[in-house]
């Protein structure tokens, strides 16, 4: 009886424990992964540096595995053709334009290899095997940094409560590619935050880092106990660095 | 560093085969040999191994038994180190083993003598295994090789030895038509130096 009872649990511990093998490499296989790479004014991009990674999620006990599989830099005409490792299994392919993979935690938001250029991640749909996957041409745009600060210039001993929201075109452009077509879907990131002000010139500032030239919106809510008040500001950002300070 | 020990691959046959001390022992009824030594593979066209791959001095081992008096026939086993200096081009990983072990049958042109001049050729197996991030996996195919050696006695049993074997490695790697041949062939000279024991 006491068998039965160790084969009724140790076998769902063994397929747990033995699900979430590490992501292997397929022997006596290769494929192929060409690109191009323009800036705004469809000029080819030189050095811009390429990584492509698998991501398994499967395993509840090992977490997740990360793989690269192909690196490499486009050259003066802009291209790059990489050749790439095939995983024996995974769940995504990701590829970083400009970008490198910021923490085993983290790979939604990869950190630019240059930063005065944009990141692209593409979510590759097509199959990985040994055969030749050519994306579609892409654009990188220059980035700057804009510093928003809100200072409180209300001379007051009460609490105000204000929260903004930044609205901002990101400098780093999610896409998917699928059925041999590139779809963006996302483009802008949203800051939000909260202070509570209480004492007259105290300052909250914000720093981003946004293609230039963009538009960014700030939607500014103050409140106190008996009323609330919200402005949006546009702001057209042309020059690569700003401050902008908009007084409450 | 490469250069170092090919030039020493060079001397010591001078070294050995040098001596001007008169041969006095005379080998017979040999039954066969087991060798071991250095190897420093040079890879040549256009392939992924001569171009990207930088190898390091490897290992050679090889056994032979006489079949006949001048006929022999064994197995050679060969093992190098090397990194890939270019990721882009071999996928991402920076270093790997080759592995080859081959049988071969060889003949024996002075059949007992002091001095021992062999050349065989064979086939058998080539493995390039590549390590990435903790994982290995293995370009591989049929190896085809031919080899010719010369070796002094030493002391006793002990002969000191040359050997360059020429190999043309098939591999079987599945690739985009663009890049598949640069995977698909690898073909080298390795020179050898080491230490044979006969066995009589």
């Amino acid at each position: 009886m006491k068998h039965i009872y160790f084969l009724f649990y140790a076998t769902p511990l063994f397929f747990l424990f033995s699900c979430g093998n590490p992501i292997d490499f397929n022997d006596n296989q290769r494929g192929l992964l060409n690109f191009k790479v323009v800036d705004q004014n469809q000029g080819p991009l030189q050095n811009v540096y390429i990584e492509s990674l698998v991501i398994d999620n499967a395993s509840i006990f090992e977490g997740r595995d990360i793989k690269k599989i192909a690196s490499g830099n486009t050259n003066e005409n802009g291209t790059a053709s990489l050749t790439t490792l095939i995983p024996d299994f995974y769940d995504a392919n990701y590829i970083y334009i400009n970008g490198i993979q910021s923490s085993p935690l983290d790979i939604d938001t990869p950190i630019a290899s240059d930063l005065d250029k944009s990141t692209i991640l593409i979510l590759n749909s097509d199959t990985l095997t040994n055969s030749t996957i050519n994306l579609p041409e892409v654009e990188i745009k220059d980035v700057g940094n804009l510093i928003i600060s809100l200072v409180n210039t209300i001379d007051t001993t009460t609490d105000i409560e204000v929260s903004a929201s930044i609205l901002f075109d990101a400098a780093l452009e999610y896409y998917v590619f699928e059925n041999n077509e590139l779809s963006k879907i996302d483009d802008q990131n949203l800051i939000n935050g909260t202070a509570i002000v209480r004492n007259q010139f105290s300052t909250s500032s914000v720093e981003l880092r946004l293609i230039i030239p963009s538009t960014v919106k700030i939607e500014v809510t103050k409140s106190t106990e008996t009323e609330t008040e919200t402005e949006t500001i546009t702001l057209s950002i042309t020059d690569f660095e700003n401050t902008y300070t908009y007084e409450y | 560093m490469s250069i170092k020990y090919f030039s020493l691959l060079f001397l010591f046959p001078l070294f050995v085969f040098g001596q001007t001390e008169e041969i006095t022992l005379k080998k017979k009824n040999k039954t066969g040999f087991v060798q071991a030594g250095i190897s420093y593979p040079i890879y040549l066209g256009d392939n992924v191994a001569a171009e990207v791959y930088e190898f390091k001095p490897g290992f050679y081992a090889s056994a032979f038994l006489f079949v006949k008096p001048r006929i022999l026939a064994g197995v050679i086993f060969n093992y190098t180190n090397y990194t890939s200096n270019n990721i882009e081009v071999t996928g991402f990983f920076n270093e790997g083993v080759m592995e080859r072990v081959v049988f071969g049958v060889g003949y024996d042109f002075t059949n007992g003598q002091d001095i021992t001049i062999l050349a065989t050729m064979g086939i058998g197996y080539a493995n390039f295994i590549n390590r990435s991030q903790g994982e290995t996996f293995r370009d591989s195919g049929t190896s085809f090789y031919a080899s010719g050696s010369a070796s002094k006695n030493i002391i006793k049993n002990v002969d000191g030895f040359f050997e360059i074997t020429f190999a043309y490695d098939a591999l079987n790697v599945e690739a985009p038509p663009e890049i598949s041949d640069f995977f698909n062939t690898a073909i080298s000279f390795t020179p050898a130096l080491g230490l044979r024991y006969h066995f009589n």
